[in-house]
């Protein structure tokens, strides 16, 4: 995909829109899974899918081929997602307290079941990390979305964030335990 | 024996290599501790993302196409690039931004009909809380990264703006702190601020970046605005009282 894509990045740097489509119609689900799982919404989605190739489009000039295509992209989607979640409320301002009080219902450990419990019981702790997750600042929740979702090492979320590799495995901690102490206080932290 | 940072742990757990993972194949401790949390790790499973079909790019396109059609691609002069939105026009923009939006709140302000159940001052209070408590975590971030970093490397252009970004969200809270008569909040505030200006603005060389780093130590900086971040935290917390400071 990298050389296609090179090809088609060359032109549309010389204003070949056509050229330009490719890369969008190449992308876009890839951009969309890593939007929706930054702001946990789809409409907030597709507003950085959107944002992301518009940003994209008005900054070729500035890709200079170093790193992939798609890596390019995927930095400026994840900083785009982070606008989107500054411009909410913030950090647990919008904490679903009903969601919490629906949660009620404490699960010790989903390590004591089998079969059709244990699903019960990972449906339970993504329906609570869901929730938990808005407890996080937007450079936390990003730092967390490509550490353990789409699995990138900590140097590349400092680069994709524009941040030191200190301040990346700062926020990747701070999230992780975050997560941890909100999920305990929801029933849900494995032993 | 020294076992593993909390930073180091997860990342470990993650499978990411760290000077400290040959601590970890030696201490039993550590392993232990690693393998809780690679298990706890393993536990976050997320929620499906929605999926989209194939023709989903064509959609993507279909929306974006008349947005780029007033929008040339901005070719690349003399190899540099120059695309919207960094460098100094960001900053520009920002402040334009600012000012478009305090005269539309004016506007709106003046104009729009009175809510008739507005937010309850606890509500407000609580949004503020952790408004500040975020700030002052993202302060201690950016100090930790400067007091962490090789006093040689000059101060990399982001962290500059980052600071210059935050000296100017702590000046309107270090305000409303003095203006609510919090005096130990905003000389608090007052000390972060001096240290987040020098930071966007100043220590262009290795020893004035030493010096910076002496005076946040001296001062104890990071460590008063730590112990702030907690009580807001606790304060964010605890259920409503009338007119208690963050300081109470």
């Amino acid at each position: 995909m990298a050389g296609i894509d090179a090809a088609a990045v060359t032109r549309a740097r010389t204003g070949d829109r056509e050229a330009f489509r490719e890369l969008v119609e190449r992308h876009s689900r890839h951009i969309f899974r890593l939007a929706y799982r930054m702001t946990g919404n789809e409409e907030d989605a597709e507003d950085v899918v959107q944002e992301t190739f518009l940003r994209a489009y008005k900054s070729l000039a500035r890709f200079e081929g170093h790193a992939e295509f798609g890596t390019w992209l995927h930095r400026i989607a994840a900083n785009c997602a982070i606008d989107v979640l500054r411009r909410r409320a913030p950090a647990g301002a919008s904490f679903p307290l009903e969601a919490v009080e629906a949660a009620g219902s404490s699960v010790e450990t989903g390590a004591a079941f089998g079969g059709p419990e244990r699903d019960l019981f990972a449906a339970d702790v993504r329906r609570k990390l869901a929730a938990s997750m808005e407890a996080l600042t937007p450079m936390e929740r990003a730092a967390f979305v490509l550490r353990h979702f789409e699995g990138k090492p900590v140097a590349e979320i400092a680069r994709a964030l524009d941040i030191r590799l200190g301040a990346a495995k700062n926020c990747v901690f701070r999230a992780v335990s975050k997560l941890r102490r909100e999920l305990t206080v929801l029933g849900a932290e494995t032993p | 024996m020294r076992h593993i940072g909390d930073e180091d742990l997860i990342l470990i757990a993650y499978g990411e290599e760290t000077p400290a993972s040959r601590h970890v194949k030696a201490c039993p401790r550590c392993r232990t501790r690693v393998a809780r949390m690679s298990e706890f790790l393993a536990s976050l499973e997320e929620t499906p993302v929605p999926e989209r079909d194939e023709n989903y790019g064509r959609e993507v396109w279909k929306k974006l196409a008349p947005r780029l059609t007033q929008m040339p691609v901005r070719r690349p002069l003399f190899g540099l690039g120059f695309g919207l939105g960094f460098g100094p026009s960001r900053n520009l923009f920002r402040l334009a931004a600012v000012a478009a939006l305090v005269a539309v709140a004016f506007l709106v302000g003046r104009s729009w009909p009175r809510r008739p159940e507005p937010l309850s001052a606890s509500v407000r209070e609580r949004i503020l809380l952790s408004a500040v408590g975020d700030h002052l975590e993202r302060s201690q971030t950016v100090l930790l990264d400067f007091v962490n970093a090789d006093p040689a490397a000059d101060i990399p252009a982001g962290d500059r703006r980052r600071a210059g970004e935050l000296a100017a969200d702590n000046r309107l809270i270090r305000q409303t702190a003095s203006t609510a008569g919090d005096a130990a909040v905003a000389s608090v505030l007052d000390d972060l601020e001096r240290v987040l200006l020098e930071l966007a603005h100043g220590a262009a060389t290795a020893d004035a970046r030493t010096a910076l780093r002496r005076r946040i130590d001296s001062e104890e900086v990071l460590f008063k605005v730590r112990v702030l971040e907690a009580r807001v935290r606790a304060r964010e917390q605890a259920p409503p009282a009338a007119g208690k400071s963050v300081t109470s």
